[in-house]
């Protein structure tokens, strides 16, 4: 029994079951979503999936040796070959999106306030901050996944249910087992101070889940004044080399 | 014309033409210097190529688009994936270097203020800054390659021969030509200020460069006080999961 079973799993489950309650979610599952919804969606999380890349990164460069720097290796080329990859190669197919619609999308008020605390952590914290500010977005998938999977009726081609069927593939379950040994690892040895720390970033980014799903994704909401934002800067000039 | 041809070529040139006249590369080209001293550079060197990936994932980290994304996340795959296990697996069998052995080598001197320097300004800097403290290290080595190379009359197969040869390869003449244009792309619209911190920082990397062959690998220097040191951190234990 390790940190992930003692003191997560009662955090993910209550989070779990919030979210699967959500109507959006519950639109995912019945295939009931509107498509625009589901593109803003696809373009928020493709502008999300780069920051958590980018942590990934961060962490990156703080590992101390080579069995430490193999493991981030692994997490960070997961994220960008495979989550990021598919946004591309899958997703803007499936949801008629392009890659500039999506490259050229304002990140939404809360899944910047999401990506900043992910960051920030990461700057500020320690290799197991890190982690965990991370790991909320990789866990609560999974359990929501093995949660809905068996209750989607969906046909077996139906773009939703392929959707929720990614987070029980094999791909993902291993990628999450492999994180879930990662905490447990880190956590191993703090005191009770630093435990308290790190759930409560744990909790932080399990509350940020929780307020896009029942808020940004529903409403499509972006940003109060969204008026005063300037054309995205990836609109204006390509970077090539 | 641009940044590179204008302003680091020369600093190149002149790098090089001062490593040419050194006695560990004199040595290296008759076949006379001793095989310890070219284990020490393969194990300095390994280490330092650790330290060089993570500084190509802190630039990966300042990244604000997917295209910029795509171009670092090369950089750092061709690191981890192309150049630490060319040192860890082909050095390791034609050395009689084990993998424990490289990984639990303390950083000297020279190496340790080079990639301290690295990893600094790619905290501190912007890509340009990071892009520019990490080039000594492939654009000195890419010269210094074809140099050594042309003048060697070493017979194919010699270990120092086929060391030199790997520098003026495929795909490391690639990465080097990428480098180029990276850099020249980066600076396009600098101001001669914000240049001339560029041109300080190529500066002081391509003397940490030439104090490597000058002093650290040919006397084999470590640290004044070595004895001050511990055992090695990885060597106590084994991170796993």
């Amino acid at each position: 029994m390790g940190f992930h079973e003692q003191r997560l799993m009662p955090i993910i489950n209550r989070t779990v079951d919030s979210l699967c309650n959500t109507p959006h979610m519950q639109d995912i599952l019945h295939g009931t979503m509107s498509k625009e919804i589901f593109q803003f969606q696809l373009k928020q999380n493709f502008n999300y999936l780069k920051d958590f890349c980018r942590c990934w990164a961060v962490g990156l460069a703080r590992c101390s040796d080579y069995d430490e720097l193999s493991l981030w290796y692994k997490l960070f080329k997961g994220t960008f070959e495979i989550e990021i990859g598919e946004s591309i190669r899958y997703w803007c197919q499936q949801a008629d999106l392009s890659f500039d619609e999506m490259e050229n999308t304002t990140m939404a008020q809360m899944k910047r306030s999401y990506t900043s605390h992910e960051l920030a952590s990461s700057f500020e914290g320690d290799q197991t901050i890190q982690v965990l500010v991370l790991f909320p977005c990789t866990i609560l998938y999974l359990y929501m996944g093995l949660k809905l999977v068996p209750q989607c009726t969906l046909p077996e081609d139906n773009m939703y249910r392929h959707w929720l069927e990614f987070y029980v593939g094999d791909w993902y379950t291993a990628h999450c087992q492999n994180m879930i040994r990662l905490v447990n690892k880190l956590t191993e040895n703090k005191t009770e101070r630093e435990l308290s720390r790190i759930l409560e970033i744990f909790a932080v980014s399990c509350n940020y889940e929780y307020l896009q799903w029942t808020t940004m994704y529903q409403n499509a909401e972006t940003w109060p004044l969204d008026d005063i934002f300037p054309p995205k800067f990836t609109t204006l000039e390509q970077f090539k080399i | 014309m641009g940044f590179y041809e204008e302003r680091l070529l020369p600093r190149i040139t002149t790098t090089v033409t001062a490593e040419m006249e050194l006695p560990y590369m004199k040595e290296m080209l008759e076949g006379t210097l001793p095989l310890e001293n070219f284990r020490f550079q393969c194990r300095q060197n390994y280490n330092y190529l650790i330290e060089y990936g993570k500084a190509w994932a802190i630039g990966f980290a300042k990244c604000s688009e997917y295209n910029e994304m795509a171009i670092w996340y090369e950089f750092v795959k061709e690191t981890i994936e192309h150049e630490i296990p060319f040192y860890k697996e082909y050095w390791q069998d034609r050395l009689g270097v084990s993998f424990e052995e490289m990984e639990t080598t303390i950083m000297a001197n020279v190496k340790r203020s080079y990639t301290s320097h690295e990893l600094a300004r790619s905290w501190e800097g912007d890509l340009a800054e990071q892009v520019t403290a990490l080039l000594p290290c492939d654009l000195v080595y890419w010269q210094m390659g074809q140099r050594l190379t042309s003048l060697c009359t070493l017979p194919e197969g010699h270990l120092y021969r086929d060391w030199m040869s790997f520098y003026t390869k495929g795909w490391f003449v690639e990465v080097c030509e990428k480098l180029i244009r990276l850099i020249n792309k980066l600076t396009e619209h600098k101001t001669p200020r914000e240049l001339a911190k560029l041109e300080e920082v190529f500066a002081i990397g391509c003397n940490y460069e030439y104090l490597s062959w000058r002093d650290m690998y040919y006397k084999m220097e470590t640290w004044p006080l070595d004895e001050l040191f511990p055992e090695k951190f990885n060597k106590i234990e084994k991170f796993r999961i």
